[in-house]
């Protein structure tokens, strides 16, 4: 085959590789958006701090890769659900610009805490997935790529199963729809924006866990909410599957800016898309076209 | 129509409501009893949606209290109220509008402690409301006005409330379907003994439905009994159903003329 389709067949693979995780973080911000109406800043902080966390269980205490996943995601759900319980809860009804800078502190101080109690110097963990390489045809990928992209679609999947089957999904549904309505039929919203972050600091714990063997286990992790954000903002801002093709569509515009595009546009080309969307196409691509219900 | 003779249900002592620097309510107090029908009449900013709002918790009263069944119930998350049972149906229509028709009544649900014959009530609802019945799976945000106030009172009577509170069942609905709904609460307060009460504009058709009546003005009640009684009181009639006005001597409406017993 041709070696500029094989390039191309490539980048596309790792580009939805990368944009699956995007995708995750985008999904969970939505998440947190619609039903607590918080935008979480610090949903990069949280996924970079699970990184750390996955590091410190792997290497310095030694656990399998599995065993270790599991704690991780349980504490980061436990960190979420804490979070909410005892920092956002305390500004329940005041103006949405509240939640947007206490979230922004909270994402200050957790990066604060990982740097002061792991140091700035990043590391790497293995994975039971590390140096093995698939061949699909004439594309090689890395296995690592190919368990994002599962992990990435498992997530979804059972997110997707969750909201839409279950008493509980459907509350969450219904309190993110009308939260006066949710209030008013029982639901305890208080608890359940609780178990949504939880829920979504889980979720970044998946993403974190899956983006530090391709990337490194860095502080500079959190940038990857810059990402999710401009994945929202091309997807549609408030549209759950608007974030999944958004998120990937930002892994594949990185990736095939990286190498037909001068140096510096990689990291640039995910902002800029988000700048353009915003000016040309507000309302993104699959962008809702009522207005908020409150 | 006889004095109830146990003590209320629900009473409502000196509430005091404010919206930042604005007093909504200025010392309300009423009585709810048991198995009744109470409408709370009265126009535009009169304080009657506050009123609701803070029984359900919605607001904080600054002052009074709210005792529903022996306990106070002010203060407490709205949630929680509507565990206890009492329900508010908010005004305009506040249904879940991507959920289903039948999954917006199973919303409704959720307060109830007792999980038992919830298909047997969602039947019941739809007996009630048989428009719903043909919408089950429809969005709830696709129904006309009316099916969603429909909707909104039939998600409520899912969690098998003991009060029932209206926020203006009739507004911007159109006269046939306010009927219709009204017919409706009628026949729940008479087959199932819920306590109702209701908060609306048009005095006529509440006066109508209800059996004690609460007249309120500027954050105040300025007048109180069974509704048969004030709807044969002069001012009521005149300047709430306008109907018995007095006339002036060249046969010419004089309003002005009359004040109101209560001011």
């Amino acid at each position: 085959m041709d070696a500029q389709v094989v390039q191309i067949l490539q980048l596309t693979l790792n580009g939805i590789s990368i944009g699956s995780i995007y995708a995750l973080v985008a999904l969970g911000i939505v998440l947190t958006y619609k039903a607590t109406e918080v935008l979480n800043f610090a949903y990069g902080d949280i996924l970079m701090m699970s990184a750390f966390i996955g590091w410190g269980l792997i290497v310095v205490a030694g656990i399998p890769f599995w065993p270790a996943a599991l704690i991780t995601i349980l504490i980061a759900a436990m960190l979420g659900y804490f979070l909410d319980r005892h920092v956002m809860r305390t500004i329940v009804g005041q103006p949405q610009f509240a939640g947007v800078m206490l979230t922004i502190a909270l994402a200050f101080m957790l990066r604060g805490l990982v740097s002061m109690g792991f140091g700035p110097t990043s590391r790497s963990y293995p994975t039971p997935w590390t140096g093995h390489i698939t061949h699909i045809g004439p594309i090689v990928v890395t296995d690592l790529n190919l368990v994002i992209l599962a992990a990435a679609l498992i997530v979804t999947a059972l997110l997707f199963l969750f909201l839409r089957y279950t008493q509980l999904g459907v509350a969450i549904q219904a309190s993110s729809q009308n939260q006066l309505a949710a209030y008013l039929c029982g639901i305890r919203v208080k608890r359940l924006n609780s178990f949504v972050w939880a829920l979504t600091a889980a979720m970044a714990a998946v993403a974190g866990l899956l983006l530090a063997p391709i990337a490194l286990v860095d502080i500079s992790l959190w940038f990857v909410v810059l990402k999710g954000l401009a994945a929202l903002v091309l997807g549609g801002f408030g549209s759950i599957p608007g974030a999944i093709l958004g998120g990937l569509l930002i892994g594949l515009i990185e990736q095939f800016a990286g190498v037909y595009l001068p140096d510096g546009a990689k990291e640039m080309s995910a902002q800029l898309v988000l700048i353009g969307v915003l000016i040309f196409w507000p309302r993104g691509l699959l962008g809702e076209a009522h207005g908020r219900r409150v | 129509m006889n004095e109830p003779k146990s003590g209320p249900l629900m009473s409502i002592r000196n509430i005091e409501t404010w919206y930042g620097p604005i007093n909504a309510i200025r010392g309300v107090s009423l009585d709810v009893h048991e198995g009744r029908i109470v409408a709370v009449l009265g126009a535009n900013g009169a304080g009657k949606s506050t009123l609701l709002r803070t029984i359900a918790g919605v607001i904080d009263p600054f002052k009074g209290s709210v005792v529903f069944d022996g306990q106070v119930i002010q203060g407490l998350d709205p949630d929680e109220i509507a565990r206890r049972g009492v329900v508010l149906v908010p005004e305009g229509r506040q249904v879940f509008p991507f959920l289903t028709v039948r999954e917006n009544l199973m919303m409704g649900a959720m307060a109830r402690r007792d999980k038992a014959g919830l298909s047997d009530d969602l039947e019941q609802i739809f007996d009630w409301f048989p428009r719903l019945r043909e919408r089950t799976s429809q969005n709830g945000g696709l129904l006309s006005g009316g099916e969603q106030q429909m909707l909104a009172i039939g998600r409520a009577l899912m969690s098998r409330p003991r009060v029932l509170l209206l926020d203006e069942p009739s507004l911007g609905l159109s006269p046939l379907i306010t009927k219709d709904i009204f017919s409706i609460i009628g026949r729940v307060n008479a087959e199932t003994k819920t306590t109702i009460l209701v908060v609306e504009q048009n005095a006529a058709i509440a006066l109508k439905n209800a059996q004690d009546a609460y007249i309120m003005e500027l954050g105040r009640i300025v007048a109180a009994g069974l509704s048969e009684e004030l709807m044969q009181k002069q001012d009521v009639k005149e300047f709430y159903l306008g109907t018995g006005a007095t006339t002036g001597a060249d046969g010419r409406m004089q309003r002005w003329k009359r004040r109101k017993t209560w001011r």
